[in-house]
C-alpha cells in the first residue's frame, strides 16, 4: 500500500485546568489514506474533535500537544512555526464545522469568502467565475444571487453550504467535518451528507468525519475509529465494526441506537463517561462494562490487532464473542 | 370508546412580527408567524402521541399552547372536559399540577442556586402536596424514580452531568403526579448512550405509572420506540397520523417517507424514498395550496393552488395529500412517478 496521506500516531494534549491536568487526546494513531473516508466517533468529550485540532495545529496556550506525531504527505507537522503550518493548512487540508457561523466571517459577503479562498494569482472576473461555479456544485440555488449575502442572511442549511465552497476552493487533498449535519434538521442533513460524500468523490478528497452518530457512519465512511476519554478503543473497516465489534463500548453504542424499525430493545450504557481529570486506573470503560473484572481496572491497556485492519482496547476482545453480533 | 383525556381542536396559534417601514407605507398588516395554523386531534388516556416535525414546524408551540405557556389565538383544548384555553389563572391553577412539562435543556429549567431536594421540596409545597415529613420521603422517593440516590438531594445541578439533569428534571415533573406530562424534546442534548438510557427510564415510568404523554421530537427513531400514535407536522399542520405500527409500515404522505428516508440509520433498510430538496419555506409566507408542494416530488397541477383537507385513507389513518389519497383510492393503486 502506498504511504498513507496523512499519519496520526501516539498523539497526546494537555490542558491545564483549575481542577487539574486535563487529557483530551491519551495517545491516538491512525492513518487515513488518499481519497478515503474516515470516521472519527465519540461521544463528548471523547477527544475526537481535540483530536482534529491537534492535527491542523489548533491547539491554543496553555493547552498543548504533549507527545506523537501528525505527519500529512509526509511532513511532520508538530513544531512547525504558525507560518509554515498556515501554508499547508491552506493548500493540503481544510475544516468544516458544525457551526458554519463560527467559520464564516460575518462582515464578508459569499462571493468575498470565497475568492478570498482562491489562487490569488487569477485575474477578477476568473475567481468570480470560479465563485459562481463552486456555489453551483455545493447546490446553492440562485448563485448569482447569493454571491452577494451575508452569512446572516443564509439559512443553517445554506451556511453549511457555502463553508463547503469555501473549502473546496482550496482544493483540499483532506477534508476534516466536524459534526457537519449536527446542527440540521434531518432531511437537510440528508442532502448535505449526500453532497459531501458527492464532493468528495469528485474532489478525489479523503475525508475525516468526525460524529456521535453511528447511523451517519454506516452510510457514508470506509473505516472507523471509535473514540472513548481521549482514546482510540477500536479501529476498523466499517463492515467489520458493525459485523464484529470487538470493544464493550462499541458494542454499547450499537445497542444504544434506535432505530426506525425497531427490531431490537435498546439496551443503554449503565453509567457516565469519566471525567478527564479524574481517570480511573486500567481501563477508563470499565466502570460502566458488564465484562469488566479485576485485571481491567489495573495498568494500561493495550491496543492490540484482533483481525485483519482491526484493532481493540480490550484485554478480552476475543472474549466478548458469545454475546456480541449486535 | 373512552373519553379522550385531551382534545385539541382547531388551535391556531400567530406570533405577530414587528410592523416595518414598508408595511406601514403600503397600508399592510403586520406580518404573522403561522407557528401553529389549524391543529386537531385527541388523545386517550394512559396513551402516548408521538409529534414529529423539523424546527420551525410548530410542535413546541403547539405544546406550550397545550400548557397555557402561550395562550392560542383560536381553538380549544380540551383537558378531561373543560377548555383550557378559556379558563382564568386562578382557575388554571390546578391543571398546572395536573398537566407536567419536561423541556430540552435541563439546566436551564433547574435553579443552579437550590439543591435538589430542595428544588423538589418546593414543587411541593407550592402545590400543597402531603405534609412536611411525608414530602421528605416523597423526594427520596422520586429520586430513586428516576435512578438517582437520596444523597444525590444535598447537591447543586452544576454538580451533575447531562442525563443526570434530565432525570431530576424528570423527577420536578413528576413529583405532583401530572395526568398528561409533554416531553419537549427530552432527549435531544444528550449524548447517544445516555440517550438510550433516558428513554429506557421514560418507557419504565409511563409503564408503572400509566402516564399519558405527549412526546415532541425531530427524530423519528426515538419517537418510534415511546409512541402510540404519531402525528407529522408541517408548517403548522399535521399533515399524517396514524397508529406508530401503521404510519412507519405504510408511511403515506410525501413528507412523511422523506423525514423516513432521511434517518441515517444502522443496517440497509428496504423501503420507499422521497428525496426532498430545497428548505422548508417560513411560517410567514406559507405557500398557497398544499404548503408542502414547492418541496414535494409528487405535486400535482391540483397542489398548486388547492390546500388538502386531512383525510382518513386508511383505516385510523389520516393524511392531508391529494395525490396519497387518489393513490388510495379503490382501483387506483398506480405508483406515482419518484423523484424529480
Amino acid at each position: 500500500m502506498s504511504e498513507p496521506l496523512l499519519v496520526v500516531e501516539d498523539l497526546c494534549v494537555e490542558i491545564p485546568s483549575r481542577r487539574g491536568i486535563v487529557k483530551p487526546v491519551r495517545g491516538v494513531s491512525f492513518a487515513v489514506h488518499r481519497g478515503e473516508t474516515f470516521a472519527l466517533v465519540g461521544e463528548s468529550g471523547s477527544g475526537k474533535t481535540m483530536t482534529c485540532r491537534a492535527i491542523l495545529g489548533l491547539i491554543h496556550p496553555p493547552g498543548r500537544i504533549t507527545g506523537g506525531r501528525v505527519s500529512f504527505q509526509g511532513r511532520d507537522l508538530v513544531g512547525l512555526p504558525e507560518r509554515e503550518l498556515e501554508r499547508i493548512r491552506g493548500s493540503g487540508f481544510v475544516m468544516v464545522f458544525q457551526d458554519p457561523m463560527t467559520a464564516l466571517n460575518p462582515v464578508l459577503t459569499v462571493e468575498s469568502q470565497i475568492t478570498e479562498a482562491l489562487p490569488r494569482h487569477t485575474s477578477a472576473a476568473s475567481r468570480r467565475a470560479r465563485a459562481l461555479e463552486l456555489l453551483r456544485q455545493v447546490g446553492i440555488p440562485d448563485p448569482e444571487q447569493r454571491l452577494g449575502a451575508y452569512p446572516q442572511q443564509l439559512s443553517g442549511g445554506q451556511r453549511q453550504r457555502v463553508m463547503l465552497a469555501v473549502a473546496l476552493a482550496r482544493q483540499p487533498a483532506l477534508l476534516l467535518a466536524d459534526e457537519p449535519t449536527t446542527a440540521l434538521d434531518v432531511t437537510i442533513q440528508a442532502q448535505i451528507l449526500r453532497l459531501i460524500v458527492a464532493l468528495q468523490k469528485a474532489y478525489g478528497m479523503a475525508l475525516i468525519l468526525v460524529t456521535h452518530d453511528l447511523g451517519i457512519v454506516y452510510h457514508v465512511v470506509d473505516r472507523v475509529a471509535v473514540m472513548y476519554a481521549g482514546q482510540v478503543v477500536e479501529l476498523a473497516s466499517k463492515a467489520e465494526l458493525f459485523a464484529r465489534p470487538r470493544h464493550p463500548y462499541t458494542i454499547g453504542l450499537i445497542r444504544s441506537i434506535p432505530s426506525v424499525d425497531r427490531r431490537q430493545p435498546l439496551i443503554p450504557i449503565p453509567g457516565t463517561p469519566p471525567e478527564l481529570t479524574a481517570l480511573p486506573p486500567g481501563c477508563p470503560f470499565a466502570p460502566r462494562c458488564a465484562w469488566a473484572s479485576d485485571e481491567c481496572r489495573t495498568g494500561e491497556i493495550p491496543f492490540v490487532r484482533v483481525g485483519e485492519e482491526h484493532w481493540s482496547r480490550c484485554i478480552k476482545a476475543d472474549r466478548l464473542e458469545v454475546v456480541a453480533g449486535a | 370508546m373512552p373519553e379522550p383525556l385531551l382534545e385539541v381542536r382547531d388551535l391556531v396559534k400567530h406570533f405577530p412580527l414587528p410592523r416595518t417601514l414598508l408595511d406601514a407605507a403600503l397600508g399592510r398588516p403586520r406580518a404573522k408567524v403561522r407557528a401553529v395554523d389549524g391543529v386537531s386531534f385527541e388523545l386517550t388516556r394512559g396513551k402516548t402521541l408521538g409529534l414529529v416535525g423539523e424546527s420551525g414546524c410548530g410542535k413546541s408551540t403547539l405544546g406550550r399552547c397545550i400548557l397555557r405557556l402561550h395562550d392560542a389565538d383560536q381553538g380549544e383544548v380540551r383537558f378531561d372536559g373543560i377548555d383550557l384555553v378559556r379558563l382564568g389563572e386562578e382557575d388554571l391553577l390546578p391543571y398546572r399540577k395536573r398537566l407536567q412539562v419536561v423541556f430540552q435543556d435541563p439546566y436551564s429549567s433547574l435553579n443552579p442556586r437550590q439543591t435538589v431536594g430542595n428544588t423538589l421540596l418546593e414543587v411541593l409545597d407550592v402545590h400543597r402536596i402531603g405534609t412536611p415529613g411525608e414530602r421528605r420521603r416523597r423526594v427520596a422517593h422520586l429520586l430513586a424514580q428516576v435512578g438517582l440516590t437520596p444523597g444525590d438531594s444535598h447537591k447543586y445541578p452544576g454538580e451533575f452531568s447531562g442525563g443526570q439533569r434530565q432525570r431530576i428534571g424528570i423527577a420536578r415533573a413528576l413529583a405532583v403526579e401530572p395526568e398528561l406530562l409533554i416531553a419537549d424534546e427530552p432527549l435531544s442534548a444528550l449524548d447517544v448512550s445516555i440517550q438510550a438510557q433516558i428513554l429506557q427510564l421514560l418507557l419504565d415510568l409511563r409503564a408503572s405509572l400509566g402516564l399519558t404523554m405527549i412526546f415532541i421530537s425531530h427524530d423519528l427513531r426515538v419517537v418510534r420506540y415511546l409512541s402510540d400514535d404519531v402525528a407529522v407536522m408541517y408548517l403548522g399542520k399535521i399533515v399524517e397520523q396514524a397508529s406508530t405500527v401503521d404510519l412507519f409500515a405504510r408511511p403515506q404522505h410525501p413528507y412523511t417517507i422523506a423525514l423516513l428516508s432521511a434517518v441515517p440509520e444502522v443496517g440497509e433498510i428496504h423501503r420507499e424514498e422521497v428525496p426532498i430538496e430545497g428548505e422548508p419555506p417560513s411560517a410567514v409566507r406559507i405557500p398557497r395550496g398544499c404548503r408542502f408542494h414547492p418541496r414535494c416530488p409528487w405535486k400535482i397541477d391540483r397542489c398548486l393552488h388547492e390546500s388538502p383537507k386531512l383525510k382518513e385513507i386508511l383505516p385510523g389513518h389520516i393524511v392531508a395529500c391529494h395525490v396519497a389519497e387518489a393513490r388510495q383510492a379503490p382501483g387506483n393503486e398506480v405508483e406515482p412517478e419518484a423523484g424529480p
